[in-house]
């Protein structure tokens, strides 16, 4: 009995200094926590934030540092036998274990989209491991770790190098993928020469109210709530923003959203009414209802882009304002936006203070991008929504942000602007190349002034060393395309040629301006070219119409020829542009018999009416069919 | 017998009736159901089965584990516990016949719940086969032209609805190159000097060991050289050396080159439409920043030149497996295949690449879903059937809870025996000597397997996810006892007996069962008080 309650008081001792000692321990290791800083937040506010995740932290009880490294060796060990079938799931599962371990959503976006996705092969696969890694650092990490720029900087790498790149063998997959999203979300920028008119056109997204009450405030915007609520929209429901937008892009007349006039499904009967009252609103002569309608528009777009998205529209145009009429459609904008947006949330930044060194090579590499590809244009694919057609050309209206930004970014690092050619300077090189590509760049698009600019600017800032730079800016680029390898007798061939091509893809892509520009351009060259060879008759071109004409026949039957894709849709366009300009009417007449067959038989394939899509140009009269000769005698 | 018979009976029948069963069947019926129509996997068909399968066989074999050790220590247990085994002993009943009747109705019991486990799971797979794939939708939807190629699809049923049977490429060939390299020593005279290095080397490490501080003894190193045993010993050694040398070198692709390998004994079944499968593993020597290699694929009849495919030129992941399906057409008829990779250099991507024979591997058809499944569930019994061994012992000389408990470790640990032995391995992660701990982890490791399965290796759970075959070679093995060649993976002292025994959990149920009736035999249910 005795020995009994000996053991009894033994057992309760040591249950009493173990007791003592966890107290003990237990005070160091808080503030240990504290130190590291792994304690960032109460338990209460955990549960507020994210029930199901602190539930899912708490469930595994002491077992939770087993199970996670559980879940860790067979996330890495499935990824490397090449089994991706949950992977997806156990990552999910470790980032809602660690959510404030901004490492943790860091790593597994990273190997989401870079590691997982090339062992996949199919386009959808593919796009959607990205994805997978885009909304776990936005949705989640950004959600639980708002502060840390880490996941910034992740978040903006998958869009620069990712899918901005272009060595990934999908990466057009990417960027059309993504391009589809904003397209639905906020339609086409205005095709201008301005910047100030694309940033003009965003901004009513960015000013327009943040809730459905301060919306209402507006008279414009109450009568046309009004109109919607009659019709069975409410603005108070969830599914009001994606409905209207629907209805909006399949509706109105705007053509920065719509789907091709000719090939619109009409709307069914219970739709009539809202189609009608967007419609009504959209030509409203009177500009009431036509302004409830576009206050309306932003604030739904805006409320997406904050809730889905999670970007702040404020930003956006804080950074269009200062970087350029930033086409969202474009991934790099995107990389540009989670690259700065960062450095305010983190450290309270305004956009006034990014400099390049913050956020150096995403911001100068996406700006460079967009300088070669900022002009997108953009054919939507019936058959597949998701998969549009993008296409692009060089976006002039970049080069003096650019330019700025590394100016900027130069004179941080140097101090002095004279200094900025030497060796101190280790952006000097980038900035050297950059400029000397976007003086060829607006040379061989016509604009010769801009180019001398650039160019004395080379000359003044770094003060190149060679004697290509004493010469005039036309030899410089004339030397430049010849370092190239390209022989001097078809430089002019080389320049003329290329600027039909720019041309006609411009106006493929509905962008007019572009079009005249390249044009104009193209005929002086072809004019140089004509001059220089003219007494060798061998070497002699035909006459530019005709030449016009060719390259017009090729480029709608074989387009690859002139090393384009042009998808049917773009051909709509482009014959639509055609036949308004009177100076191609003789043209399209001569050119009309010998694509009809050909293009009737492809609007066959895809069921495009062709009737509607290419109807016979102005003054076309078709050549009667010929009857078989009578029999003599 | 019929005694016997009547144990195991009415063991069946009482099991059969305890809520436990009933239970953990409806729990089992619930998950795997809700698993079918819930589990998303990475959003295409193949992955949602894969998960599906994965994810069901190891719940099954989980709950049906548990299932088992409370019935079978509860069982033996409670008859002790309440006396009534006094009833039973009494009888003309011997005492191992009362111990192995009872495991035998478990065991009958587990049959028929592997049964309707695995009867469910391969139902509800079949059922999701039936799903579409986002292609199939999209056809219906008129998004894509009825021929579009199906991926999807086809993997589904050339990767999972499959048993298939791996086969690595040939090992290089280097015999040649090795005796040139061996040939070039002796001409330039250089032999001597490599073999008296090598014996430097020998003394040295020796000395090291013994702990001695006196240098090595010339004397000695020209005794060694001039004896022919060592001699021969050493010429061996330096042969395997320039062996892998040489493999090493055959391996590394530098860009612009090329790597043939060939593959015999291949048997796809003939007039067969299906594809076969490629799977490898590429280490570059610097991995590039997107972590992504340009490599270009060519499979190819040896023999007819057919199934030559126009380059194919895919980006790859590094490190990780990799694969892609090609025509069965390339496989000769006599079971050979000629594969072709090139490290073509692209800006970006210029890297020397590896590549190991034995990680590219041909994976072909050899037999069909269904009989793997069987096999599965076979491999699943033989687990289950060494718990209730393991808590038949248990429970003949310990409470219920205790037994319990202790089966509930066995279990544990046989399942995480892959972790345990990575864990417990010598030299593997740092490049010290190992210490005294790791010495005794390591050696616990090894004792505590040669009692208990791995659990986890044996697991058909991978093997159909894969569309891998469990060949019945497999399941014999896990019913007894296999004697086979050692692996990479055995001790230094079955790679010097040159022979290696592998006991199954069959075998070990044996051992235990063998055990508990020894216990039972001689242990004390009732003491005569006067």
């Amino acid at each position: 009995m005795w020995r009994d309650r000996l053991i009894q008081l033994a057992l309760w001792g040591v249950v009493a200094a173990g007791l003592t000692a966890a107290s003990l321990v237990g005070g160091r290791m808080r503030s240990r926590q504290k130190e590291l800083g792994l304690l960032t937040r109460a338990a209460d506010e955990s549960i507020v934030k994210d029930p199901r995740i602190a539930l899912l932290q708490i469930a595994p009880g002491g077992l939770r540092a087993p199970f996670l490294t559980y879940l860790w060796i067979r996330s890495q060990r499935m990824k490397d036998e090449g089994k991706l079938f949950d992977a997806k799931q156990l990552r999910d599962l470790i980032c809602d274990q660690m959510p404030l371990y901004a490492s943790v959503l860091g790593y597994h976006a990273w190997d989401m989209a870079w590691n997982i996705s090339v062992q996949t092969h199919t386009p959808e696969e593919r796009w959607m491991w990205v994805h997978n890694g885009i909304t776990l650092l936005r949705d989640k990490g950004l959600f639980h770790n708002p502060k840390d720029i880490m996941l910034y900087r992740e978040l903006a790498w998958i869009f620069f190098s990712k899918m901005g790149q272009y060595t990934d063998e999908m990466h057009m997959v990417y960027k059309s993928r993504w391009a589809a999203k904003m397209q639905r979300l906020l339609g086409a920028p205005p095709f201008t020469a301005e910047t100030k008119q694309a940033i003009e056109a965003f901004r009513p997204i960015a000013e327009a109210p943040d809730d459905a009450d301060a919306l209402k405030a507006d008279t414009d915007a109450a009568e046309f709530l009004q109109g919607l609520r009659q019709h069975g929209m409410k603005p108070e429901e969830a599914s009001f923003l994606d409905k209207f937008l629907q209805y909006y892009n399949r509706f109105s007349p705007d053509t920065g959203v719509a789907e091709f006039q000719w090939d619109r499904k009409e709307p069914a009967p219970a739709e009539r009414p809202i189609a009608e009252l967007i419609r009504s609103s959209w030509n409203d002569a009177e500009q009431a209802n036509k302004a409830g309608l576009a206050k309306v528009l932003a604030f739904v777009r805006r409320k997406i882009l904050k809730q889905r998205y999670k970007m702040e529209p404020e930003w956006m145009l804080a950074l269009m304002q200062k970087y350029g009429p930033l086409d969202w459609r474009q991934v790099n904008a995107h990389a540009i936006f989670w690259a700065t947006i960062g450095l305010k949330r983190a450290q309270g930044l305004d956009v006034k203070d990014i400099q390049p060194i913050n956020t150096g090579r995403i911001l100068l590499g996406g700006l460079k991008s967009l300088t070669r590809t900022g002009y997108m244009y953009y054919t939507p694919n019936p058959r597949d929504p998701e998969s549009p057609h993008i296409d692009w050309q060089p976006d002039w209206r970049f080069i003096e942000p650019t330019h700025q930004a590394y100016l900027a970014a130069g004179l941080l690092l140097v101090g002095d602007r004279q200094k900025l050619h030497a060796d101190e300077n280790p952006l000097a090189g980038g900035h050297i190349t950059y400029l000397a590509d976007a003086i060829m760049q607006l040379y061989l698009g016509g604009r010769e002034a801009d180019a001398d600019h650039y160019y004395q600017e080379l000359k003044d800032l770094f003060k190149p060393y060679g004697k290509i730079y004493e010469r005039p800016v036309r030899e410089f680029v004339i030397a430049q395309l010849r370092e190239m390898g390209t022989p001097p007798a078809d430089l002019a061939r080389a320049f003329w040629q290329a600027s039909l091509r720019n041309a006609y893809r411009a106006l493929a892509g509905g962008n007019h301006a572009g079009y005249l520009s390249y044009h104009k351009f193209a005929r002086q060259w072809y004019e140089v070219f004509s001059n220089d060879t003219g007494n060798q008759r061998r070497l002699r071109a035909p006459p530019f119409r005709d030449q016009e004409r060719e390259f017009l026949g090729d480029l709608m039957l074989r387009p690859s020829k002139a090393r384009l894709y042009v998808p049917l849709l773009a051909k709509v366009r482009l014959w639509g542009s055609l036949c308004q300009m009177k100076e191609k009417s003789s043209i399209l007449r001569q050119l009309y018999p010998a694509i009809e067959g050909r293009l009737r038989h492809e609007c066959e394939r895809q069921k495009v009416d062709f009737e509607k899509a290419f109807p016979p140009p102005p003054g076309y009269v078709p050549k009667p069919a010929q009857q078989p000769q009578a029999a003599r005698g | 017998m019929r005694r016997f018979w009547a144990v195991a009976r009415v063991t069946f029948l009482e099991c059969l009736r305890t809520r436990v069963v009933i239970v953990f069947l409806v729990l089992l019926a619930v998950c795997v159901l809700a698993m079918a129509l819930t589990m998303e996997g990475d959003g295409t068909l193949k992955g949602r089965i894969q998960t599906f399968l994965a994810y069901s066989t190891l719940l099954t074999q989980l709950l049906l584990s548990v299932v088992t050790i409370l019935l079978a220590t509860g069982v033996v247990a409670g008859d002790i516990r309440h006396k009534y085994v006094l009833t039973v002993v009494s009888k003309p009943l011997p005492r191992w016949q009362y111990v192995l009747g009872r495991w035998v109705g478990i065991a009958l019991l587990d049959a028929v719940l592997v049964g309707l486990a695995m009867g469910s799971i391969y139902g509800l797979s079949q059922y999701l086969r039936t799903r579409q794939t986002s292609v199939e939708r999209k056809k219906l939807l008129g998004q894509l032209p009825p021929r579009a190629g199906d991926l999807d699809r086809l993997a589904v049923n050339s990767e999972i609805f499959t048993a298939r049977a791996k086969k690595q490429a040939e090992p290089f060939d280097v015999g040649q190159q090795v005796e040139a390299k061996f040939q070039r020593l002796v001409e330039e005279s250089r032999l001597d000097a490599v073999i008296g290095s090598r014996i430097k080397r020998e003394l040295q490490s020796e000395r090291i060991k013994s702990r001695s501080q006196a240098p090595v003894d010339v004397k000695e190193v020209e005794r060694r050289l001039r004896d022919a045993r060592t001699r021969e010993r050493i010429v061996a050694a330096i042969k395997a050396d320039l062996k892998k040398e040489a493999i090493e070198e055959r391996q590394l692709v530098v860009p612009g080159e090329g790597l043939t390998l060939t593959f015999k004994g291949l048997q796809p079944p003939r007039g067969r439409k299906e594809p076969l499968q490629l799977r490898y593993r590429l280490h570059p020597m610097h991995t590039p920043e997107s972590r992504t290699l340009k490599s270009f694929w060519n499979v190819f009849n040896p023999k007819t030149g057919r199934g030559r495919l126009p380059w194919n030129f895919k980006d790859d992941s590094a490190e990780a497996v990799s694969s892609f399906l090609f025509s069965p057409k390339a496989v000769s008829d006599d079971g050979e295949l000629t594969v072709e990779y090139w490290n073509f250099p692209r800006p970006g991507f210029i890297t020397p690449v590896k590549v190991k024979a034995d990680e590219v591997n041909v994976l072909y058809r050899v037999g069909s879903f269904e009989g793997n499944v069987v096999r599965a569930g076979m491999l699943i019994l033989l687990a289950l059937m060494f718990l209730a061994a393991v808590a038949v012992l248990f429970a003949v000389f310990l409470s219920f809870p205790i037994a319990c408990l202790g089966c509930m470790i066995v279990f544990a640990i046989a399942m995480m025996s892959g972790f345990i032995h990575d864990a417990t391995k010598l030299n593997v992660y740092t490049q010290k000597e190992p210490t005294a701990m790791d010495y005794f982890s390591h050696g616990v490791t090894q004792v505590a397997f040669f009692f208990l399965p791995s659990l986890s290796e044996s697991s058909p759970g991978t093997a159909l996810v894969d569309g891998m075959n469990i060949p019945f070679r497999r399941v014999l093995r896990e019913s007894l006892v296999m004697i086979q060649r050692p692996g990479d993976d055995s001790t230094g002292l079955w790679r010097k007996l040159g022979f290696q025994v592998r006991a199954g959990a069959g075998l070990r149920a044996w051992l235990c069962l063998g055990l508990g009736c020894l216990i039972f035999w001689r242990r004390e249910l009732a003491r005569v008080q006067v």
